[in-house]
């Protein structure tokens, strides 16, 4: 297995381009009017609003446009990458992309509303932050303030969170502040209680404020916080006042039933938390696996394959990914570059990934070893190292990235396969169509060399002149096949690319001259009429290609056309050589006028050997020197073969001074 | 009078068996080898005239047999070669052989080239360093060129590259050998020198630049000065 040397044929060629070519697609039959306005950033929960988006848009057939606002200084590189990623998602589903720069983001959503007044605005807006840095809030509220003729929809998005980062004493002691303030506030609002409603009143206010705590800062925050809710309790309300002293029993039972009561309201709103935060990360993988899927999907190279994997790898479990390959020189390496030959015991390894587990990895050096495994066979190996070792729900994710990966892999095999088979079964279509073209060819002048010389030694007695027939039929049958022959060799040389053109600062004049002297020795160079431009420069050309394409016109002008008039010229014109040869034959019709210069191809009712494939030669030799070969109508009648080529700025030459 | 020898080597059998009889036709003795080896054996043994020698032999490169048929014979070689084989014909060529033929040829052209081949330098054919071809006239010791009577005038590189070719008349002068022997050059790049100096010379000596009947350009190999009558 190695990677596809050319990338693959047209009909194979990977369905996405570029974020800007590729036309959106509308929803539907007659999408038409002011289209919905979904904001995009760049976490996760875009994905929720460009299917939001899609729904919408459907519903209401209308066109939908996904607008990113980048705020320069703020956005990180890989946010703008994922960014992109959304929005060629919602490219994909039809929505026009759109790329905003603003200072910030409620600028640039104006900006877009500006420029192209929607129907309604879609946000995201997320919960589970402090409600004065809540940013899908004040953006949701400051758009609706300044644009309140348009209808803006919040969606409600579980963002997760970055990771956070390890609590300075600052952030403690704030967290403790608001604590404290919140316990206060939930106690002045018990006091202010009419006096005589029941301790159990009091409780109303500390069990929301205790299940916030815990909500925000876990157990611990929880039951310190029913504790200091008790004593408040206690100091303040319960009797006697202003101590800590408990003295009926009732009240006791009381104080325990609150301490119980608010620690199970702890308890679950802390399982509650932990059940949301599985849930977050479960959302977030099945993200990630998406995108992984999607990117890989968009992939025809196993490079692209080795990027993709390091970056998914990288951005979601913070390690360094590398795919292994077995190639026919060894051990493959992508991306590649950095590391150096692979570490011995690695087909050990291959063989014992291939008997044991598919999905248990295995440690080697202090590296972590997954293998990739296609439908049938073995793709390869996917190496994982880091700082750390990933976490046990991690390597869930892992898996589910190999798999995939792995799959990408035996594609980007099959499409290599595929590629290879076309070519081959193209070459065997040219290999068929040239030995059925040669045994006709080849076998109509040997027949009539056969014929004649098998008449000349069986008939003695014939008459001189009759002799001397045979003979020279015997000769231009010869001369003939001779032709054939080296068309066939040379159209099948200049295909494989095997032949070289060599390019050499040639005067036309001489390439012609070598031409019409060749011309002259198959006698028909009767009356060819030659006018070649006067200032012709030296221009860059394989000598002896040039001089076959021009026998090879010359002899098409002779055979089809009338044998007179026959005209070959060449000048100058905007930097490209021009050449022609005319005739005065019945000329090529309109639809044959490319046709004609295919292999094998000759025109109706046309006489004389070569197998149709001078005209073939004459292209490969001109396309190969970078020029342009057609056919034209003469005026007066017949045709007219013309040649461009480049010609490019000759060497400069310094002439010597005059004898 | 002896015999003209030609020593032939050339493996396949159905040239051998044409040649021969054509060969001694003409009036000249033929010595056959098959093999480069053979060739080598009889060329010391028996000195040919001339060696007519095929490129493509089974066991080897006919180079190696002109190589050492040149290491102590100055007599002429004609290689022959298969079509489009430029490459093989302009080694042999700078390496000493005179002059060649591309198969399949015939027996006119055959005949000429051995001709050509035979006939030694303009100073040797009438005592006078005269060329003359048609109405072209080199006088090598005045250094004076006539066409038709006329005087023509050259520029010192254009008379010596005449000169040279003069001097090869009839046969064929690889580009290396006339840069090396024009302008002194071993390297590439300085072609387009001759070309334009070769395309001086048929503008002042040819009716028709185009079509030129003394200055032939045999494309990919070099250049041909035809002695016509």
């Amino acid at each position: 297995m190695g990677e596809p040397t050319a990338s693959p044929p047209g009909s194979l060629r990977p369905f996405y381009a570029d974020l800007e070519s590729r036309p959106a697609s509308p929803p539907g039959p007659l999408a038409a009017g002011s289209p919905i306005l979904v904001a995009v950033g760049s976490g996760t929960e875009a994905l929720r609003l460009i299917y939001a988006g899609f729904r919408m848009a459907r519903e209401e057939n209308r066109p939908w446009v996904a607008v990113h606002v980048e705020v320069p200084p703020d956005e990180s590189a890989e946010e703008a990458e994922m960014a992109r990623q959304w929005l060629r998602e919602a490219q994909d589903l039809g929505a026009r992309p759109r790329w905003v720069r603003a200072p910030t983001v409620v600028l640039g959503l104006l900006e877009a509303i500006q420029t192209e007044p929607p129907a309604s605005v879609v946000l995201g807006r997320s919960r589970g932050q402090w409600p004065w840095s809540r940013a899908g809030h004040s953006t949701y509220r400051e758009l609706s303030l300044r644009r309140p003729d348009i209808p803006i929809r919040a969606l409600d998005t579980e963002a997760v969170a970055p990771p956070a980062p390890r609590a300075n004493w600052a952030e403690i002691a704030g967290t403790a502040a608001a604590a404290s303030l919140i316990l206060a506030a939930a106690a002045g609002f018990s006091l202010i209680l009419p006096w005589g409603t029941g301790l159990a009143a009091g409780l109303i206010s500390f069990i929301p404020a205790v299940a916030f705590v815990t909500y925000r800062w876990g157990a611990l925050g929880g039951a310190a916080a029913a504790f200091a809710s008790v004593l408040f309790f206690c100091y303040f309300l319960a009797s006697p006042r202003h101590s800590f002293r408990v003295e009926d029993g009732p009240a006791a039972l009381v104080f325990s039933a609150m301490l119980l009561a608010t620690h199970r309201v702890a308890q679950l709103v802390e399982r509650l938390e932990a059940q949301g935060k599985e849930m977050r990360r479960r959302q977030a993988q099945a993200t990630a696996l998406y995108l992984f899927g999607r990117t890989l999907a968009r992939c025809s190279r196993l490079d692209e394959v080795a990027d993709a994997v390091d970056r998914h790898f990288k951005r979601n479990l913070d390690v360094n990914a590398r795919i292994l390959v077995p190639g026919p020189e060894g051990w493959q390496t992508l991306p590649g570059g950095e590391e150096g030959p692979p570490p011995p015991g690695l087909d050990l390894l291959e063989r014992f990934s291939k008997e044991a587990d598919p999905l248990t990895p295995l440690e080697l050096n202090g590296a972590f070893y997954l293998p990739l495994l296609g439908s049938r066979q073995f793709e390869g190996l996917l190496r994982l190292h880091g700082p750390a070792r990933p976490g046990a729900e991690a390597w869930d994710l892992c898996q589910a990235l190999a798999i995939q990966a792995a799959l990408c892999l035996e594609r980007l095999r099959w499409l290599t396969e595929a590629h290879q088979y076309q070519v081959e079964s193209e070459m065997e279509r040219t290999r068929n169509a040239l030995l059925s073209a040669i045994s006709h060819d080849l076998r109509t002048p040997l027949a009539a060399i056969q014929g004649a010389a098998s008449s000349l030694l069986l008939q003695g007695g014939l008459p001189e002149s009759t002799r001397r027939d045979l003979l020279c039929m015997i000769q231009e049958e010869s001369t003939r096949l001779t032709r054939v022959l080296s068309n066939i060799l040379e159209l099948t040389r200049l295909e494989s690319g095997s032949l070289r053109v060599q390019k050499e600062w040639q005067p036309l004049e001489e390439v012609a001259g070598a031409a019409l002297r060749r011309a002259e020795i198959c006698e028909f160079s009767d009356a060819i009429e030659v006018s070649l431009s006067e200032e012709l420069p030296l221009v860059p050309l394989d000598g002896a290609l040039m001089e076959q394409v021009l026998v090879n016109l010359l002899k098409n002008a002779h055979s089809h056309g009338s044998r007179s008039e026959v005209k070959i010229g060449a000048w100058m014109e905007n930097g490209m050589l021009e050449m022609s040869v005319e005739d005065r034959g019945p000329g090529v019709p309109a639809p044959l006028k490319t046709k004609i210069f295919e292999k094998f191809f000759r025109l109706p009712g046309s006489t004389g050997g070569g197998a149709g494939l001078g005209l073939a030669i004459c292209r490969a030799i001109v396309l190969a020197h970078g020029g342009k070969i057609w056919v034209e109508d003469r005026e007066g009648g017949g045709s007219r073969f013309r040649v461009s080529l480049p010609a490019g700025t000759p060497p400069l030459f310094e002439p010597e001074r005059a004898a | 009078m002896t015999k003209v020898r030609i020593l032939l080597v050339e493996d396949e059998a159905a040239v051998r068996r044409f040649l021969t009889p054509l060969l001694e036709g003409q009036g000249y003795g033929i010595l056959a080898a098959s093999t480069a080896a053979e060739g080598i054996r009889l060329s010391r043994s028996h000195n040919p005239d001339l060696v007519l020698l095929d490129l493509g032999l089974p066991d080897g490169d006919g180079l190696a047999v002109l190589e050492d048929f040149r290491s102590w014979s100055q007599r002429p070689v004609i290689v022959l070669s298969a079509r489009s084989r430029e490459r093989e014909k302009v080694r042999a060529l700078d390496a000493g052989a005179d002059d060649y033929l591309t198969k399949p040829f015939g027996a006119s052209e055959l005949l000429a080239r051995l001709r050509v081949a035979f006939r030694h330098t303009a100073l040797d054919a009438s005592g006078k360093p005269v060329f003359q071809s048609g109405a072209l006239r080199v006088d090598l010791e005045r250094r004076e060129v006539t066409l038709s009577g006329s005087v023509v005038r050259l520029t010192p590189i254009e008379y010596r590259l005449l000169e040279v070719l003069v001097h090869r008349a009839g046969k064929v002068a690889t580009q290396q050998q006339l840069l090396r022997e024009v302008w002194g050059l071993a390297g590439d790049g300085q072609h387009h020198y001759l070309r334009i100096y070769m395309a001086q010379l048929r503008r002042k000596l040819e009716t028709d630049p185009a079509r030129p009947r003394y200055f032939l350009t045999e494309p990919g190999i070099g250049y041909r000065l035809e002695v016509v009558d």
